[in-house]
């Protein structure tokens, strides 16, 4: 844990003391687990499920295809979406249709192929994690 | 105003300096917490409630706005960098105030009284009169001010293209300590220390008067050292009564 991510995580809990916020919410945490290192990944595969959609829906739908596991603090995701367009993985453009003016994400083939790649690492991962504590979990029964 | 209006009169200023990108990521944050709140109020929320909420579901500003300079690469330019970089050009502006209005004084005196003053006579071999060292004096001040407002005019130029945080907040306070300080060691030097000159500024050896480092200079730059500390204190007085999210 780097000093970087312990200020930040003071001001978090700070800011959730201060603003009545419920325990579950301060950090992009889950179950004890540092998402940020996941964000891209989860927001690519929410994109991609959606197709083109702004921060806000992208936001809802997270929460709602995660059945509200993954409940961000909300404004993280545009700097996450702002360094993932910066890579070329997601493009956007103003939609000026809508009665204020919203900015809408969308995958680009790079992002469609760098989901593809993050998708098989995570299931690289998740298999050797499975490996492991699902075997201790059994020996643990024995 | 509003809890939303003020987190994003907050943002704002933590967005400072970072242009385009700036300017996207705060209009993005008040088209979602409008969204938010709108939601809110659908499910039968107070406006002060779902105001509240929406807010504090975006998380700190601070937090965002770090996020966002980093997504754009202008971590490395941080609000430390920035005072200092802003301190240098204050302190460059105050001495070279110091060096013209040390000029200005003894062009006054010169003009009224052309007698009261020194000729370099030491400098036998020089063309040297009373007039000398104060355009010498003059000409430091003017070439020190310039080279203040080049510092101060590139901070600017950077904060405006090359993503250069705002200064911290506690920084007025932070140079009106040291103007304070500055003022109050010359004047030391000025009135209670004649003899020790263990302070003596940067005009020792530069003698306006007889047999002294600069005396009239040293109380100059004392007094507008003071006020340089007043002007300082008030700007952070400004400051300090801006709104800030949370209150």
């Amino acid at each position: 844990v780097t000093a970087k991510t312990k200020t930040e995580a003071t001001e978090w809990s700070g800011w959730a003391a201060s603003s009545g916020l419920t325990p579950s919410l301060p950090m992009p945490i889950f179950l004890g687990m540092d998402l940020r290192g996941h964000l891209d990944l989860l927001l690519l595969g929410t994109l991609r499920q959606t197709g083109p959609a702004h921060g806000y829906a992208l936001i809802a739908g997270l929460r709602e295809r995660s059945l509200g596991a993954f409940d961000l603090p909300e404004g993280t995701v545009y700097p996450a979406l702002h360094r993932l367009e910066r890579d070329g993985l997601v493009s956007s453009e103003w939609d000026t249709t809508a009665p204020r003016r919203r900015r809408v994400y969308q995958l680009t083939p790079a992002g469609a192929a760098a989901l593809a790649a993050k998708h098989r690492e995570w299931r690289t991962f998740a298999r050797g994690v499975q490996a492991i504590v699902g075997r201790s979990a059994v020996e643990g029964l024995g | 105003m509003s809890e939303v209006d003020r987190y994003l009169d907050e943002m704002f200023d933590r967005l400072a300096g970072t242009g385009a990108a700036g300017r996207r990521a705060l209009a993005e944050a008040e088209d979602h917490l409008r969204a938010a709140v709108a939601d809110g109020l659908a499910r039968n929320l107070t406006a002060q409630q779902a105001e509240h909420d929406a807010v504090a579901r975006f998380g700190p500003p601070a937090t965002i706005a770090r996020q966002l300079r980093r997504a754009h690469g202008g971590a490395r330019l941080n609000p430390a960098f920035s005072g200092a970089w802003l301190l240098a050009g204050l302190g460059l502006a105050w001495l070279g105030a110091v060096y013209l209005a040390t000029a200005a004084s003894f062009a006054v005196i010169l003009r009224m009284h052309p007698d009261s003053l020194p000729t370099c006579s030491a400098n036998v071999n020089r063309v040297c009169t009373a007039a000398v060292p104060v355009m010498q004096s003059a000409v430091a001040g003017l070439v020190v001010v310039l080279l203040g407002g080049i510092v101060l005019l590139g901070r600017r130029l950077a904060r405006r293209s090359a993503g250069l945080a705002a200064a911290a907040r506690r920084l007025p306070l932070l140079a009106a300590t040291l103007f304070t300080l500055a003022g109050l060691a010359l004047f030391a030097e000025t009135f209670v220390l004649p003899g020790v000159r263990r302070f003596a500024p940067a005009t020792a050896g530069f003698s306006l008067v007889p047999q002294g480092p600069g005396l009239r200079m040293t109380l100059i730059a004392s007094v507008l050292g003071m006020a340089a500390a007043l002007v300082t204190a008030a700007w952070g007085r400004t400051q300090a009564r801006r709104p800030r999210y949370p209150q």
